[in-house]
């Protein structure tokens, strides 16, 4: 109870590595989404709409990387950035972009998967109006995705909440630098292995006040029952 | 005697090469109405889909235009309408022309109501703004399932204005209903 306190305590006193901590989490956790979404969303569309036996592989392919563990890809992309591994020439291990590499590694298949499934649950007649309207590509693209916008979010939401909560791939690939790459996960575990868990707690809390904000918010604005 | 917009010959329907229907041999051309009649199950709305070009023949042949503007569109007994206002969704059918848009909204009797949200629409109106919609697109064969469907009398008035005035389409209806001047094809039970 007393470390609850404690947090509180840091929380207001308004220590301000524990708000850089905060933002560094935000950045990389929201540029990752984006990243994401970007790539994630056309190519759930794509593999909705894509027929036969490659197709079928590829959808149970995205479906099975949303279980990828966070510290195996954090490890997989560990090897491929260091100096002696092919990626090694970029020199980006212990950058927020190598954080950022890493957790949209971790959030695109989601965001893919679930479009995929937003879009084959629309109804039949939501395609077969688009084909007879002989809408172009990108109208289609536009108004088929709106239809599934709920779904989508839902999917986005899921998406954030994955990055935006790891240790693994963070702590791999950033390698806690102080002022650098250190997110509130990072933080969290290091600062419960020193024993300071007021501090740890603190950050702890403030993960999970970020985490249901940004829930409510979107929940408020996108997947409100229809009154 | 203007060139056929359609024509079919030993037309079998069907879904994955399943046959549902075989339909009578038939032509249209602008300014021709035609009835496709018969039970229910009997196939009216597969027929009607694959004379849209939106599903394949299981045999026989056809020759018609292909979907889209200009082409062959395709109305459901339960029109589905995008997300947005009823104006937006005949937008798409007009491919963003804002003049057709109007014109199309205005003779199904639709612009009052053309702002609203379609989720607020009740089924007559939902009706209407999807054949406006599909009016817009300027089709040289239109498909209607079951137009009436939750229709009142200015709607009906205005989808019969448009049966009797429209010369530069075909129009192929399934419907239990008698179409003044149309030629009457019966699907039989299955």
């Amino acid at each position: 109870m007393s470390a609850f306190v404690d947090a509180l305590r840091l929380i207001v006193s308004g220590d301000t590595e524990v708000w850089k901590i905060t933002a560094v989490s935000l950045f990389v956790s929201g540029a990752a989404l984006a990243f994401a979404t970007i790539a994630g969303v056309p190519l759930g569309y794509a593999l909705a709409h894509a027929r036969g036996r490659a197709a079928r592989a590829a959808s149970s392919i995205v479906h099975t990387l949303t279980a990828l563990p966070t510290v195996v890809v954090g490890l997989v992309l560990y090897f491929m950035l260091s100096a002696t591994g092919p990626l090694g020439w970029m020199d980006l291990l212990y950058t927020r972009l190598a954080m950022i590499v890493g957790q949209t590694v971790l959030a695109l298949p989601i965001v893919a998967a679930l479009t995929l499934v937003a879009i084959q649950r629309l109804p039949p007649a939501a395609f077969e109006t688009a084909s007879t309207l002989g809408l172009g590509r990108l109208t289609r693209l536009a108004v088929l995705l709106r239809e599934g916008r709920t779904a989508i979010v839902s999917a986005l939401l899921l998406a954030f909440a994955r990055v935006f909560t790891e240790l693994g791939a963070a702590v791999i690939l950033g390698g806690n630098i102080r002022g650098e790459t250190r997110t509130l996960t990072t933080v969290i575990a290091l600062e419960h292995t020193r024993g300071d868990d007021a501090r740890a707690m603190a950050l702890g809390l403030i993960l999970v006040v970020i985490a249901l904000a940004v829930n409510a918010g979107v929940h408020s604005r996108w997947l409100r029952r229809p009154s | 005697m203007s060139a056929p917009v359609l024509s079919t010959r030993a037309l079998t329907v069907g879904y994955d090469g399943v046959s549902v229907a075989t339909l009578p041999d038939l032509s249209a051309a602008a300014g021709d109405r035609i009835v496709i009649g018969g039970p229910n199950g009997s196939g009216k709305t597969t027929v009607l889909k694959t004379l849209a070009g939106l599903n394949v023949p299981v045999s026989g042949e056809m020759r018609g235009p292909m979907p889209g503007p200009r082409g062959a569109i395709y109305v459901h007994p339960s029109p589905f309408l995008f997300a947005g206002t009823g104006q937006h969704n005949v937008l798409l059918g007009a491919h963003g022309d804002a003049a057709e848009t109007e014109r199309a909204l205005d003779a199904l009797g639709a612009l009052p109501f053309s702002a609203s949200d379609v989720r607020t629409l009740s089924s007559g109106q939902r009706q209407r703004i999807a054949l406006a919609r599909a009016l817009a697109a300027r089709p040289r064969l239109l498909l209607v399932d079951e137009p009436e469907t939750g229709l009142d009398a200015a709607g009906l008035d205005a989808w019969s204005r448009i049966l009797r005035d429209r010369h530069d389409m075909a129009i192929v209806i399934a419907t239990h209903r008698d179409v003044p001047g149309a030629a009457r094809y019966l699907l039989s039970e299955r």
